[in-house]
């Protein structure tokens, strides 16, 4: 299975340009107050070649559809192939911004009063259906919603549906958004940073959190195309890794962060810092290992650990860990 | 208080243009620019099907009115000034 494009909006903006430009420059504090979120802009999600299909969506599905387009324009994905495209998007809380703010108005209003344009938005799978209008993509649509390790199973998923030649491609990807409910719960729930620095190479029994939000796509097929690499691997509580280097996804979610220093053993890079405190966190973590093995791009420092020398990477794991110690292993290779 | 119902009519046509650009989401619309006879649905506007419902829930909100007969709704909702009128006639004062 291949990488054939890649679409995302993160808090620095959009675009596979805008994540390597990032990957170069270092770590940025969080703009705005207290509490400290890694925020996507509104001008990032503001699209007027898709503005009109989008023109009553929410924020989560924006993003969702800014990042799909984006894979599929990034992977060519013409015209006519959209019959064989499959569509599955993961996501950890899903639109509960608007599905708390629907609930709100039930609350402040009559039953009739009611928007039923948010209560259409408020289901999970909104964002899958602008993202097939958008792209008129008729083939199987999926939405998998977990706190940990959505993302992960959307690419099993995607994986078969390949082998059985249920589509030629699928695009897959992770969105979360951080509304002011999922603000309040990292604020209780979480050890937040002060400073809006997550250390990911702590490995700190209570990691500190920054919540972010964005949405990463990948258009994926059974041929190699545009020069990315190859999914090879996955693995489900493997705890062997022997890429070049391990991209570890220690964000601060999980909590305890302990587990992740036996695979910083070697060369190993971390973007949480980068893209802040989110489930969909193993997703991003394999955009930008992917630019990394496609570039040869030597990440900044402030992303780095250990000896990491400047040279070719031709193979990356992208690690997360689960809340109850399960390991989740994704392997990009040329 | 306004002083006649002209002037009423002319604060309700204002409160309207401002709630259907935030409430229906149109994005580049500035109410200013629209006019109190611009037809809403279709040519003009451009609002559809969608916004209908939207604009009921916004009357029911707002101005706690009930538009049940959908005849009576397309004299309605043909325009600003229809929407207005509408409700300067039937709102509870």
């Amino acid at each position: 299975m291949y990488i054939n494009g890649i679409g995302i909006v993160f808090n620095r903006g959009r675009g596979v340009a805008v994540l390597r430009q990032a990957l170069s420059e270092g770590w940025r504090p969080p703009e705005g107050g207290y509490p400290r979120v890694y925020r996507v802009s509104d001008e990032a999600i503001r699209d007027r070649s898709i503005s009109k299909d989008l023109r009553r969506t929410d924020r989560f599905s924006r993003m969702a559809a800014a990042a799909a387009v984006d894979a599929a324009v990034d992977g060519g994905l013409s015209r006519g192939i959209q019959g064989s495209t499959g569509l599955i998007v993961a996501t950890g809380f899903g639109p509960h911004a608007t599905t708390f703010k629907f609930l709100d108005d039930m609350l402040a209003y009559r039953q009739s009063e009611v928007s039923p344009t948010t209560f259409s938005h408020s289901v999970h799978n909104a964002a899958a259906s602008y993202i097939s209008l958008v792209l008129q993509i008729h083939g199987p649509t999926l939405t998998l919603t977990r706190f940990n390790s959505a993302f992960y199973e959307a690419l099993l998923t995607a994986q078969s549906w390949l082998a059985e030649k249920k589509v030629s491609y699928v695009l897959v990807g992770a969105v979360d958004e951080c509304g002011p409910v999922f603000e309040h719960i990292a604020g209780r729930k979480l050890t937040m940073s002060g400073e809006g620095r997550i250390k990911p190479f702590a490995f700190s029994p209570s990691a500190e959190a920054v919540p972010g939000e964005g949405a990463v796509f990948f258009l994926l097929s059974a041929e190699q195309a545009a020069g990315y690499p190859g999914i090879a691997d996955f693995s489900g509580n493997g705890m062997e890794t022997s890429a070049d280097s391990n991209v570890l996804a220690a964000d601060g979610f999980i909590g305890d962060e302990t587990a992740y220093k036996r695979f910083a053993a070697g060369p190993a890079m971390s973007f949480a810092a980068l893209f802040g405190t989110m489930p969909g966190q193993l997703a991003f973590s394999l955009a930008a290992g992917a630019v990394i093995v496609k570039t040869r791009l030597v990440p900044h420092p402030d992303f780095t650990h250990g000896e990491y020398e400047s040279g070719c990477r031709r193979s990356v794991d992208c690690i997360a860990l689960g809340c109850r110690g399960d390991v989740r292993r994704i392997r990009i290779s040329f | 208080m306004p002083d006649t119902k002209e002037q009423e009519l002319a604060q309700i046509r204002e409160k309207l243009k401002g709630l259907l650009v935030s409430h229906l989401s149109l994005e580049g619309v500035d109410p200013k620019n629209i006019k109190d006879d611009e037809v809403l649905f279709g040519e003009g506007l451009g609002l559809d099907s969608l916004d209908a419902v939207e604009i009921v829930v916004l009357l029911q909100r707002n101005w706690g009115l009930e538009v049940r007969d959908m005849n009576q709704g397309k004299k309605i909702f043909y325009s600003v000034d229809t929407l207005a009128r509408y409700i300067q006639e039937n709102v509870k004062k």
